[in-house]
């Protein structure tokens, strides 16, 4: 019997065998070669004239093909109205995304309906010519859960036309452009609040409410207004919700940065100001320019706002409705404790909640110092009716002595702060064109190592503002900061008068602060950077089905679908469902007559990685961005009779240029 | 009651009964052969990567026993510039089927085990040709589908036959076949059945009603009564 017995076993050991073998021959894998320096490398650093800091910055920055940068930063791309996707340590530029201004690559804003629809929400709402194809976006604010990023969302302002541009980082694309009512311009946005309940978006040069009531400069004091708005943002729907956002009236100062604060004193937002002198120049008749009436005082106000306190106060209706949006009065906000000033050093720039919510840094961009506040003792003032005043329009005034927490010598003209993992804040230094390392106090840094200026780096030149890898949330994470220059001057090879801005990075892990790379800017001046880690952002690759529409972000019942394309004629109406595949549109064919308004519908029905398809109309300013999956919708009249060849604008395969087709516009008779 | 019980069986199955454990190993590696038959189901039988430069992580087609999966779409989107037919062409009416085949395989491998000595390799045989079958039929769609080529595709190709398991070459693509862990299952119930078939032969061998052998053997499942066991010691 045992003999038997050992057969069976000796039978399911064979069974057992194979299987084992099959599982592990899969899963053998190769070890990877650790790199050797090659015997030419001091060779090419002498002949290149590198010295071992250059060698040492390359090798931190160099990243390979195929491997992927630890950050990525969204630059706001200055004048382009755009923004600018940037691989850190690499600053390899990997993206840039149409915003406010068309993008022909993109297909934004030529032709597709859904681009289009997006556009047309942000022009000007009076005006015979309403549309706005520029904008000059400042200041990018990633969406936040608990004052973190949560890379789901991205949000930008445009301080030309005062609007918010909501972009989705699924698919890196702008869902959304706000045109804020009763606003002309902004400068405080955007900011977010930390779960983003709110986008904040301060005003700029006050105007009347709304901007398009005209009141002469005479008139400035009493008609003259500034606004903030705070921008309530539906999460789930990934779109601004004006229908539950509010603004509130202030003086006609010129509100500038803002920030909202976190963990302490979370549901506060702080904004600086400029101009309380209220100067509206006049140098054409001999009066003062702004620049000088506006800096006569040595002392600008800090708005520190309740935005909590107001949304109560929105939600009791104790407000004015203008322009469809609800509006807080300025003597209601006085009078409701939302809106406090505290003095602060003169045309300040940065407004910046520290990690903790504990302290505001603001650096008046005039001042040698970076003065910082506590918010507790902010809150002692404000609880005790501690006031040294109210302004003329009856804001009241904390005392800055008994709200300032610190203030740190770091050089002349600080400009904006930000923070890292070690107690450590990094402000950029305009008028010295340095980054200065100094350290936050208790609980960050003991008492004897706190508020003291460790170290300073010199940029190229003029800096800005800076980014450090999130260095504006509740965890910064250290690592690398980026000097956000506005001339470059001599760093780079000659490209004509106008310069490019430079991006310098900066390790900071180190003892000393090192530069490491200069990034080259060359589309227009960006003003600030938000820095994120890379593995938070989970974009897709392609659209999740056949057929979906970035714009409502779901799949569409008018997608035409494989097997479903037709042209079909009502009236002087042709509709057609198209759809895009290698190395052809179906159908290829449109015969209209000219006059006849054609909808076409089309759908890149590829699941490929990478299998974009474009689609142009010849002689009709048409170009459409089919990502694999995606479908889009054109309207346009035929009114140019003749042949108009239609065609692939991306080279998506071998067949590529064969990938086209014939728009017959037959003429009236 | 239990020597009820074993007192019928005497009086139906006359005198020792040898190599009751043989038999319940039969039977166990037929039942086995059939769980893993039906298990493959559930893996491809056959693979193939296509490797090329802008597909870094190459195209994979899964052949199950009743469906083809993986990177059909982008597959067949490649294939049709050489006018080579949808996949999902392929082998309809097998995959259709293959359900019901195998169940009748398992059926047929049931009747093994209760099958007499004279009939039961005929009922083992469909699970033993099986594997073959199957790697018949893959490999006549193979061949089909590199020579029924469109001639008004884009491009034009020599008919051939894609390779069926190593590397092969269609244009720029380096194709890799390999067998899916689903043929190796029914490579280990086609073993299982040919162990089996070897533990029959040598029980009925021995067995010493074989003369008397009829379509269905009825001393698999009966135990021997206790008492004949004693007097076999």
């Amino acid at each position: 019997m045992g003999k038997w017995k050992k057969l069976g076993i000796g039978g399911l050991g064979i069974v057992v065998t194979l299987s084992l073998l099959f599982f592990f021959t899969g899963t053998l894998q190769t070890k990877s070669q650790q790199g050797k320096l090659p015997k030419g490398a001091e060779e090419i650093a002498r002949a290149r004239g590198l010295s071992p800091q250059d060698i040492e910055a390359a090798l931190k920055t160099y990243v390979p093909t195929g491997k992927y940068d630890e950050y990525i930063m969204f630059s706001s791309g200055g004048h382009s109205g755009q923004i600018l996707v940037i691989g850190v340590p690499s600053m390899r530029l990997l993206k840039v995304i149409g915003v406010f201004t068309p993008e022909p690559w993109q297909g934004f804003g030529f032709g597709s309906k859904e681009s289009g629809d997006i556009l047309k929400a942000g022009y000007m709402p009076v005006g015979k010519d309403r549309t706005l194809t520029w904008a000059d976006t400042h200041h990018p604010a990633l969406s936040e859960t608990n004052g973190d990023y949560d890379g789901q969302y991205l949000f930008i302002n445009d301080k030309a036309n005062s609007r918010i541009a909501v972009i989705d980082l699924r698919d890196f694309e702008t869902k959304q452009i706000v045109k804020t009512p009763n606003m002309i311009s902004d400068h405080g946005a955007t900011f977010v609040t930390p779960n983003t309940e709110y986008v904040i978006e301060g005003g700029q040069y006050a105007a009347p409410i709304p901007f398009s009531n005209y009141a002469p400069l005479e008139e400035y004091k009493e008609k003259y207004r500034g606004l903030i708005t705070f921008h309530a943002f539906d999460r789930k729907k990934g779109r601004i919700d004006e229908s539950r956002s509010f603004q509130i009236e202030l003086p006609p100062y010129w509100q500038d940065l803002c920030d909202a604060g976190k963990k302490e004193s979370y549901g506060w937002a702080f904004c600086n100001s400029l101009n309380t002198e209220m100067a509206t120049g006049g140098i054409e008749e001999g009066k003062p320019p702004i620049e000088a009436g506006a800096s006569q005082r040595d002392m600008d106000y800090l708005h520190v706002i309740n935005w909590k306190k107001a949304e109560e106060v929105v939600r009791a209706g104790k407000v004015k409705e203008i322009s469809g949006i609800k509006v807080i009065p300025l003597e209601t906000a006085v009078s409701e404790g939302i809106l406090y000033f505290i003095p602060e050093p003169k045309s300040p720039h940065g407004v910046d909640v520290a990690p903790r919510g504990d302290y505001i840094v603001v650096s008046g961009k005039l001042d040698t110092h970076t003065t910082i506040y506590s918010f507790k003792k902010i809150q002692n003032a404000i609880k005790a009716k501690n006031f040294e005043g109210k302004d003329p329009y009856g804001v009241p005034i904390l005392n800055f002595n008994d709200v300032v927490e610190a203030q740190v010598e770091i050089g002349l003209g600080p400009l904006h702060t930000q923070f890292d993992d070690k107690g450590n804040a990094y402000t950029s230094v305009f008028i010295e064109s340095t980054i200065a390392k100094w350290t936050l106090g208790e609980p960050y840094n003991p008492k004897e190592k706190a508020w003291k200026l460790v170290e300073k780096i010199p940029v190229h030149y003029n800096v800005g503002h800076l980014v450090c890898a999130e260095g504006d949330t509740v965890s910064p994470d250290g690592k690398y900061c980026v000097s956000l220059n506005k001339w470059s001057i001599d760093r780079f090879t000659p490209v004509g008068p106008l310069h490019p801005q430079n991006f310098q990075l900066i390790d900071i892990t180190g003892e000393k602060m090192q530069l490491l790379y200069d990034m080259p800017i060359g589309i227009g001046e960006p003003h600030y950077v938000q820095m994120i880690k890379a593995d938070k952002l989970s974009p897709w690759l392609v659209y999740p089905e056949v057929g979906f529409n970035p714009a409502t972000m779901s799949k569409s019942d008018t997608a035409p679908l494989p097997g479903k394309e037709k042209i079909e004629r009502k009236g002087d109406t042709v509709e057609v469902w198209m759809t895009a595949i290698r190395s052809h549109f179906n159908p290829e064919r449109i015969k209209v007559k000219e006059g006849d308004k054609v909808v076409l519908h089309i759908t890149n029905i590829e699941r490929a990685r990478d299998a974009t398809h474009g689609f142009a109309i010849d002689g009709y300013n048409i170009n459409l961005s089919l990502e694999p999956g995606e479908t889009s919708t054109v309207e346009f009249v035929a009114d140019k009779p003749g042949v108009y060849p239609f065609y692939c604008t991306e080279f998506c395969s071998a067949l590529h240029l064969e990938m086209a087709g014939y728009l017959l516009v037959e003429p009236k008779k | 009651m239990q020597e009820r019980r074993e007192s019928i069986i005497t009086s139906w199955i006359p005198g020792p009964i040898l190599d009751r454990k043989r038999r319940i190993v039969v039977a166990v590696l037929s039942v086995m052969a059939i769980v893993f038959l039906g298990l493959s189901f559930m893996f491809p039988y056959w693979k193939v990567t296509l490797k090329a430069p802008q597909y870094p992580q190459g195209l994979h087609v899964y052949v199950y026993l009743n469906r083809v999966e993986g990177d059909t779409f982008e597959v067949d989107l490649l294939n049709h510039y050489i006018g080579m037919k949808k996949l999902e062409e392929a082998a309809k009416l097998e995959r259709s089927l293959a359900l019901y085949i195998v169940t009748l395989i398992s059926l047929f491998t049931l009747f093994f085990v209760f099958s007499g000595k004279k009939v039961m390799s005929l009922f083992a045989i469909p699970a033993l040709i099986f594997p073959i079958g199957f790697l018949l039929d893959l490999f006549y769609w193979l061949y089909r589908f590199g020579h029924d080529l469109d001639p008004h595709a884009p491009i034009r190709f020599k008919p051939f036959t894609p390779t069926l398991i190593g590397e092969g070459k269609i244009g720029q693509f380096a194709t890799i076949g390999t067998l899916g862990l689903g043929f190796y299952l029914a490579m280990i119930s086609f073993i299982l059945v040919v162990i089996a078939l070897i533990l029959r032969f040598t029980v009925c061998n021995a067995c010493p009603y074989k003369e008397k052998c009829s379509l269905v053997c009825p001393h698999l499942f009966l135990w021997p009564p206790r008492q004949h066991q004693e007097e076999k010691r």
